[in-house]
Formats: C-alpha cells, structure tokens, sequence
C-alpha cells in the first residue's frame, strides 16, 4: 500500500467530517477532564507521595544499617538484629496538658527515666565501650528512631489516602513532602558525623564555651554537664557546656538552676545554633534577649523560671545556619561564625556588667567532636 | 537506583517516539492537503501534529532531564586544622578517627610540642549526581 493511495483517501473526504471528529475528540476529552479529572489528579499525587516515601524509606534502611554495623564491631550476637528493631521502636508518651500546671517536671522526670533505660539497654549490647562512644551510639539510634518515625507515619498517611482516596488526606501528605524529604536528609547527613565523631553545626554554642574556658579546671556540674570559672577583664566568668567530645547536650538547666540558687549572679548570656532563614547566611550572628535553647523545652523553662526569680538578665547571642548544616559536619563558615560570635560575647560583657561582677555563660548545643 | 533504565521508562520512550512519528506524518499530511487546496483540512493537520510534537519532546525531555534522585552518599572532604600554641606553626590534613575540636593531634614539627586541633570541617558538599 502505498502513501498517495492513503492520502487520496484521506483527502477525498470532505473537510467538514474531519471537522467533526475532532470536535467530537476534544468534547470526549473534555468530559473526560469533569468526570475523571479529579481522580486522574489524585492518582498523579499519590505517585509523587509514594515516590517521596520509597526514599525516605532508602534512608531509613541505611540509617539502620550503619546502626547495626557500628554495634556490630562491639557485639558479634546473631540476636542484635530484632535488638536494634526493638531500640528504634522505642517510644515515650508525653504527659497530659489538660492540666497544664507542673507539666514541665513530669516530661523531665519522663525523658529522664527514658534516658536511663536506653542508655542501661545499650550498655547490655555494648559492655566495653568508653562514656564519649556510648554518646555518640545513643545520638545515632536517635537518628534512626527519628527518621523510623518519619517513615512510618508517612507511610501511614499513604496507605490511608488509598484506601479512602480522600483527596484532602492526599493532598496534605503530598504538600508536606518536600520539608519531610528535607528534614529526612539532614537527619541522613547526621549520621556520618556520628559515626566518626566529627564536630556537627548544632555544636556551634558549646564551641564558643569551650573556646572561653580551654585550658582552665573543669568540674561537673549536672549529668554529662561541665563548668569552669575563668576571669574576664576583672568579671568572673562561669561557663557551662555539655561534656564533650561524646555526642552530649547535657543538661544546662539543671547546671543554671544550681549555679543561680548557689551564688549572686549579674548576667547570664547563652550561645547557641539558630536556624537561619532561606536568604540568610550560614554563620551570620545575631544577638538578642531571652533563653536561646532549642529542644522540647525543659531546659528553657528552667533557665527562665530561674531568671525571673532572681532577676537576671538573659542575652543571646546566636550563630545562623540551616537545619542541615545543623545537624552535619561543621561547615568553616560556621568556624568564622564562632569567632565573631566570641567577640560579640566580649563586647556584650563590656558593655553590660562592671568590673567585679559574674556573668554565666551557658554554650547550648550537641558538643559531638568538640572537647574542653 | 538505575530509575532510567527500568521497563516502564522503555516503553514510555518508545510510545513517544512514536507520537513524534506520528506527528510528523500529520505535518506531511497538513502540507499534501494544502498544496491540494483544502486549507481547513490543514489547518487542522498542522494543530495535531504540533500538539503531538510538544507534547511528546516535553515528554521526553523531562524523562531525560529527570531530577537525580536523592542521594544518600554525601562526598566531602573533613579536614583536620592544627596548630601549635608554642610557636604558632600552623597546618591541616585529613581527618583522623579519634580528632576532636580542642584535643592534642600530632607533634609539632618544629618545636615538637603537641599540636591543638582548633577546626574540624567539610570542605565541600556536593552530593554525587546519579
Ligand atoms: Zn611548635
């Protein structure tokens, strides 16, 4: 059959019947797009959404591995498998707020006993381990607790939304992805600082601490918590951070509550990571009022309820960054960050107290890979 | 994850393919009727074959362009920098297992004191393409 054959036949018909059936096309496709538009669209969301799960679940299964490959070197048990499955699960429930009043001692007596026991859970995997490893390991089954829990509760809205095929469940889980894909792999990125105990951008507060007080006496103040008393220009300076160089935050709280009820104290200034906004630079730092700590909020209640009872100050100053690089290997910007925020500390002690008076100086942060 | 290289992306790259075909056999078609006088028939050619061209190269171009998916596998350098608080030699190198901001590193070469480490960091952060 030749090609002028077909388009004599083609072309023989009258162009109205073309017409017509392409009319008669875009009418189809048109009812096609009321009737099953919306599914159509439903189903190319639920696409992405499972594309989005299909890598956080990637995540997951590496975070999991690298967990059972760093307890491995330790602890050959063929039963660490279903050990480390059982640790990732691991929940805690936070207590009722229908009555609000003491909330914040019932979450730290909660987390407080959490602590012990995972920590008490670990040392039965890991006998022989030194006190800055055990951290760094506890920091890691964080991470895959957390990134778990991302995955599961996504999977979670996945599954629901096909089974209902409700477009606004689908629709959420969809609109939320890019920020939890994120989240998901800064917590990725954390993991390699972990496991080699490099320095990571939320230690940034216990840097400058530690910066203050190298070489001077340390003493322990609170649990995994250290402090040492320097001069300053004729001031005393009593600096507070996490022990490191294990995967520490301490408990600069407790160690605030103990040093303010124990002695006159003028100032208090706390340093710490903050997480920047897009537009902004890493390292940029900015200086404030008020309790600069991050975490679920025991500590800020604490160093607040503190101040205000006796009257002090709170300065802060912070060093900006983004919630990768909070949580990665310390980037250099965040280096040069750490030296202007030590000025801005200076400065702020000149300016704000006389010569005689103490100032606290609390460093908050994760202080993985930093000593004092 | 080799994505490209699965059966779905095969078949979708023939299917498109041959919708370029097929558009381009509609232009020919557009440019027989016109040269025979039927300029409706034409026109209406020439509008499904262009609708089949940009839709099939925006097709295809966003399989071949397709963003790399997330890469869990970061490649960057740590360095270690070191220095002496005797006599202010200064250096870095890579990052050892065991280095930690403000802890001893390696001997001084000059004065062969205990060097301080004062800066652990990544270099670069590019995450690997695939
Ligand atoms: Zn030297």
């Amino acid at each position: 059959m030749n090609l002028d054959a077909v388009l004599q036949q083609i072309l023989s018909s009258e162009w109205d019947s073309i017409g017509l059936i392409f009319q008669a096309i875009f009418i189809a496709l048109f009812l096609f797009s009321i009737f099953y538009g919306q599914r159509f669209q439903i189903w190319m969301m639920l696409k992405n959404v499972e594309v989005g799960l299909n890598k956080i679940k990637r995540m997951r299964d590496n975070a999991r591995q690298v967990i059972l490959d760093s307890l491995k070197r330790f602890n050959n048990d063929p039963s660490l498998d279903s050990t480390i499955d059982r640790l990732l699960e691991y929940f805690w429930i936070p207590p009722t707020s229908i009555d609000p009043f003491g909330i914040v001692g019932k979450i730290d007596h909660i987390l407080n006993v959490r602590e012990r026991r995972f920590r008490w859970e670990l040392k039965s995997i890991v006998p022989n381990i030194d006190e800055s490893r055990l951290r760094n390991l506890e920091n890691l089954i964080e991470i895959g607790i957390s990134l778990d829990q991302i995955y599961r509760v996504m999977r979670h809205y996945y599954l629901l939304g096909k089974k209902t095929m409700s477009l606004f469940l689908i629709y959420q889980a969809e609109a939320l992805m890019p920020t939890i894909l994120q989240e998901a792999e800064a917590l990725t990125d954390a993991i390699k600082s972990f496991t080699t105990g490099q320095p990571i951008g939320d230690g940034v507060g216990s840097l400058v601490a530690a910066r203050f007080i190298y070489g001077a006496e340390k003493k322990i103040v609170s649990e995994d918590t250290v402090m040492a008393e320097v001069e300053f220009e004729g001031r005393k300076l009593i600096v507070i951070k996490a022990l490191g160089p294990g995967g520490n935050v301490g408990k600069p709280g407790e160690a605030v509550e103990k040093i303010l009820e124990s002695r006159r104290v003028d100032v208090v200034i706390m340093v710490d990571a903050a997480l920047k906004l897009e537009g902004e630079e890493v390292g940029e730092v900015a200086e404030g009022v008020g309790a600069a700590i991050g975490g679920i909020g025991v500590d800020k209640f604490k160093i607040e309820e503190e101040a205000k009872k006796f009257n002090v100050p709170l300065y802060a100053v912070v060093v900006k960054e983004s919630m990768s690089d909070a949580l990665s290997t310390m980037k250099w910007e965040i280096y040069v960050g750490a030296e202007k925020a030590i000025n801005r500390i200076k400065r702020l002690i000149r300016e704000k107290t006389n010569v005689g008076d103490t100032v606290v100086l609390v460093g908050v942060g994760n202080t993985i890979g930093i000593g004092q | 994850m080799p994505v490209k290289n699965s059966i779905g992306f095969f078949i979708a790259f023939l299917l498109m393919i041959a919708l370029i075909m097929f558009s381009i056999f509609f232009f020919f078609l557009a440019v027989d009727a016109y040269s025979q006088g039927f300029k409706g028939t034409a026109l209406y050619y020439s509008m499904a074959g262009l609708m089949g061209l940009i839709l099939s190269t925006y097709t295809l171009t966003k399989m071949i362009l397709r963003k790399p998916s997330i890469s869990t596998i970061l490649d960057y350098e740590v360095r270690t920098l070191l220095q002496c608080l005797k006599c202010g030699f200064s250096n870095t190198r890579s990052f050892i297992n065991g280095d930690y901001v403000l802890g001893f590193g390696d001997e001084c070469p000059r004065c062969s004191s205990r060097m301080v480490i004062l800066a652990i960091y990544k270099t670069t952060s590019k995450k690997k393409e695939r």
